[in-house]
């Protein structure tokens, strides 16, 4: 049987750059040969494509040696039927993308937008999805609007802060109790989240994240604090929750480096395993089974409202104190795609299962979008 | 005959090939000066040994038999095979642009000229042959310093039309054009300048890293400058007088900023009234009606600023009379194991207090005239102060790192008096177990610069507990602190000894990194 050729999409102009390529790379090796031909796609920083055997070399990103690749494109005219090589001016077949982009110009629909007016099959959310996920602040404020439970927040613009800076840190402080969340809208991997006790801390942290992102975001502090994360995936015609998790913090929040970059304790992180390597408790058995159930089924309206599609990860926070439960965020394009979860979930679904089934999904969306009518019989332009 | 002669241009075509790209390298770091680079091959004998000694064999063993010959030229392929590749290797790596291509192939053309007609005339003569072989091997540094005169004119009229593209586009554009100079601290304040104007008040270019020719700053134009773009901070060096009235033409500005006069590349300009003239061109280039600010601790950029007063001319410093900006350090503080300044602002009547990354005198010193800078074109001081809490110091600029429990100062950069003193100050504030130094000394200092690493040594061996001092060029003057004194011949060998001697809790400046032009050179 000829394998069909899939596009696995990674790195990308993101702060996440790197987390990306680990994820773009796991899910190479793990996709099933006897299926499918990954043809590693690597974007880089400035946004370059880039395809070729060598990419799936981890020591190749150590040195960055583009020189030895093919460079190659992706054009917007429909039915190329693959990526455009800049060289060699051909086209390199690919029967449907793998995304596998974190943050910035790629899980937040831009890459998406790309790929429908190529019309190209790709896994996961489309693109309305991907960049109202992407949004923590609309996000949050969909999702408020049809009575799910989120923490209240504010927004705050860059633009907006560059007068009269002091007395506007003055209002945030007034309207709120510390310690506050401060944390970019649109950024994933916990890049850029900053706890802040004081007011001082507040504007050198609200200054900080105008560097990431051109708006912040505000939020209560929930102190003490679990995290949970629940998956969601579009299984047999209907969205199906996975098991539970606890992602375990070496601080107050989830930080970037807990996610990639932490060692030593009891559960070992390992950068080069991406988001599978961080320390979590996966289905903790003594987690009160109603919380379960419930962030389970938040996790589902959450993924049906916003209308994703593929596997998308739910990250709540869980007040101790006060027994509420609210939703967080979704990431359309989780780290590891959050195979660690399916694993252990029903239906039992391992990497290369996962892997199938998006691929699967993705060409069937397509074939079903292909089908839309997009002209109707018109008589506009006979008479003139 | 024909066999050995081919083989042997073969040899020679593939030796020139790889050899010349290593002093292709070293021009590149000569700013494409010839007369410099060849200072430099004769300064430092950069003469061809290995290829000159195969070539005079290869004459005698071909008097022996011609297919000896065959062995010699087989050598020198695997000579010029197994030479350094000054693209891959070195600190600063050979940028095969489009002006370094052309003065590689101009003296390809002048090598493969003069090869040719020695083939013609001694094509009979294939010991002699050999024998010449080993003067081609001496000409490769000759044919390379030779073609960026002869290409001159070429590469005027081309300057001359990438720099028209650039003027129109900056017409077009019209950005508030932001110059910066000063002997050292321009590139940190230019990024503190382009960061606090792009955050504060608007689409912001600043020019990359150390970027700071015409031909620089004209590409930075041409392929960076977007229709949006407010502002376009530009750092502006001084390479000879004359050099900033020139890039003062293409950008002219509407601010001025001036950090220091002192005396880095005191050997190019001969003295320090040279040096101030040179860098008051930014001020005489700035508008009547502009904006000058000037180091107000430094009394070259005083006097700059008392000589060429604009509409507003302000002052920013630490410690002098009748400054408009004033910064001062309260004391270091550790954030997450990394030091972290605390300091006061004054700026208008108001004393503004704040954190920064920033770390010593000198970078609290930029920070002010990048605030000064800022606020005088309309931007929040109290936005700037929050800014200047995330601002990071410019890489290999006393950009603290921490490396298993040890804290590393990398103060990479071309190092100056002044800027070597005050990072050894910093090194002696920080609250560490052991301090060590790793250093080759400071360069291009001209008639002073025995005397100025002879004093820099002495301050080192008192606040130092070992210093790691890398190579020969400085060895002399630093002979005063031998007794802390650990040799070593690179880099390489310095890091390693480091490595051995550090413990958790310990600091290490690594103050300068010089570039390959003064390093150990690679056999030739």
């Amino acid at each position: 049987m000829k394998k069909i050729p899939i596009g696995v999409v990674f790195g990308g102009r993101s702060v996440e750059h790197e987390v990306s390529v680990l994820t773009g790379l796991e899910a190479i090796e793990a996709m099933d040969p006897q299926l499918y031909e990954p043809v590693p796609v690597y974007i880089t920083q400035d946004g370059r494509w880039f395809a070729g055997a060598l990419l799936r070399n981890r020591a190749f990103y150590r040195t960055l040696n583009l020189a030895a690749l093919d460079e190659v494109t992706l054009l917007p005219r429909p039915h190329m039927g693959g990526l455009y090589q800049l060289k060699q001016r051909q086209v390199l077949p690919i029967a449907c993308f793998f995304l596998a982009l974190h943050g910035s110009y790629g899980e937040d629909g831009p890459v998406q937008g790309l790929l429908e007016l190529a019309q190209m099959p790709y896994t996961g959310c489309d693109l309305t999805a991907s960049a109202i996920t992407m949004d923590k602040w609309l996000t949050k404020s969909l999702l408020r609007g049809q009575g799910l439970p989120v923490l209240p927040d504010q927004r705050v613009d860059r633009e907006q802060m560059r007068s009269q800076f002091a007395q506007q840190v003055d209002q945030f402080v007034a309207a709120s109790q510390f310690p506050l969340i401060v944390k970019p809208v649109r950024l994933g991997s916990s890049v850029g989240v900053q706890r802040v006790e004081n007011r001082d801390q507040l504007a050198n942290a609200l200054a900080a994240t105008f560097q990431l992102d051109r708006h912040a975001l505000i939020e209560p502090c929930i102190d003490p604090l679990l995290e949970l994360n629940v998956s969601v995936l579009h299984h047999q015609n209907q969205a199906t929750p996975s098991v539970v998790e606890i992602p375990i913090a070496s601080k107050q929040t989830l930080t970037y480096e807990d996610k990639y970059l932490r060692e030593g304790g009891a559960k070992v992180a390992h950068a080069s395993l991406g988001m599978a390597g961080a320390s979590r408790i996966i289905d903790p058995s003594d987690l009160d089974p109603a919380l379960k159930q419930q962030a389970q089924s938040l996790a589902l309206s959450a993924y049906q409202l916003l209308g994703c599609r593929g596997v998308v990860r739910c990250d709540f926070l869980y007040d101790l104190a006060r027994s509420i439960l609210y939703l967080n965020e979704l990431n359309p394009i989780p780290g590891s795609m959050a195979y660690y979860l399916w694993s252990r979930s029903r239906p039992r679904l391992l990497y290369p299962q996962l892997i199938h089934h998006l691929i699967q999904e993705a060409l069937s969306r397509h074939a079903e979008a292909s089908a839309l009518s997009r002209r109707i019989p018109s008589t506009l332009f006979k008479n003139i | 005959m024909l066999v050995d002669l081919a083989l042997l241009s073969l040899a020679h075509g593939l030796f020139f090939w790889r050899r010349s790209l290593r002093y292709l390298r070293y021009l590149q770091q000569e700013d494409y000066d010839g007369a410099r680079f060849g200072q430099f091959v004769l300064q430092r004998r950069a003469f061809d040994r290995r290829g000159s000694v195969i070539s005079l064999i290869g004459a005698l063993l071909v008097i022996a038999s011609w297919w000896l010959s065959l062995i010699a030229a087989a050598a020198l392929i695997v000579v010029a095979l197994r030479e350094e590749d000054p693209r891959r290797q070195g600190k600063l790596r050979l940028q095969l642009t489009g002006r370094a291509k052309r003065l590689w192939l101009t003296a390809w053309l002048l090598d493969a000229l003069f090869w040719m007609s020695a083939l013609f005339l001694l094509r009979h003569n294939v010991p002699l042959l050999w024998a010449i072989h080993a003067l081609f091997c001496q000409l490769i540094p000759v044919w390379i310093g030779l073609a960026p005169p002869l290409l001159q004119t070429d590469e005027a009229l081309r300057q001359r039309r990438l720099v028209r593209e650039a003027q129109r586009k900056l017409s077009q554009v019209a950005p508030v054009i932001i110059g910066i100079t000063g002997s050292y601290g321009k590139t940190s304040t230019k990024s503190l300048v382009g960061t606090f104007l792009e955050r504060a008040l608007g689409p912001t270019l600043w020019t990359e890293k150390g970027i700071n020719t015409l031909m620089g700053l004209t590409r930075e134009v041409r392929e960076r400058l977007l229709p949006g773009h407010r502002y376009l901070v530009a750092e502006m060096a001084a390479y000879q007088a004359g050099s900033i009235a020139r890039l003062c033409q293409l950008l002219p500005p509407t601010v001025g900023c001036i950090t220091t006069v002192g005396s880095m590349h005191l050997n190019r300009f001969g003295s320090h009234e040279v040096i101030r003239r040179a860098k008051s061109e930014l001020a005489q280039g700035v508008h009547p009606e502009g904006i000058l600010i000037c180091n107000g601790d430094d009394p070259g950029a005083r006097s700059i600023a008392q000589e060429y007063p604009k509409r507003r001319t302000l002052l920013y410093g630490t410690d002098s009379d009748g400054l408009d900006c004033r910064v001062r350090c309260t004391g270091l503080v550790t954030s997450q194991q990394l030091p972290v300044s605390r300091y006061e602002l004054t700026w208008q009547g108001r004393t503004l207090k704040g954190t920064t990354p920033l770390l010593g005198d000198l970078a609290l010193r930029n920070a002010a005239g990048a605030f000064c800078l800022a606020a005088e074109l309309g931007a929040d001081p109290d936005y700037l102060v929050a800014l200047l809490a995330a601002q990071q110091p410019v890489e290999q600029r006393l950009r603290p790192v921490v490396r298993g429990g040890v804290i590393y100062l990398m103060d990479g950069y071309n190092s100056n008096p002044t800027g070597f003193a005050a990072a050894l100050e910093l090194l002696a504030q920080l609250p560490v177990a052991k301090r060590y130094l790793m250093t080759p000394g400071m360069i291009e200092l001209g008639p002073i610069q025995e005397q100025e690493n002879t004093r820099m040594a002495q301050k080192a061996a008192t606040l130092c507990d070992a210093i790691f001092f890398v190579g020969q060029t400085n060895r002399a003057a630093w002979g005063v602190a031998d007794d802390r004194l650990i040799e070593c011949r690179d880099r390489e060998v310095a890091y390693k000894a480091l490595e051995e001697r550090l413990q958790p809790g310990d600091a290490v400046l690594i103050e300068n990194d010089l570039p390959d032009l003064y390093e150990p050179l690679a056999p030739l």
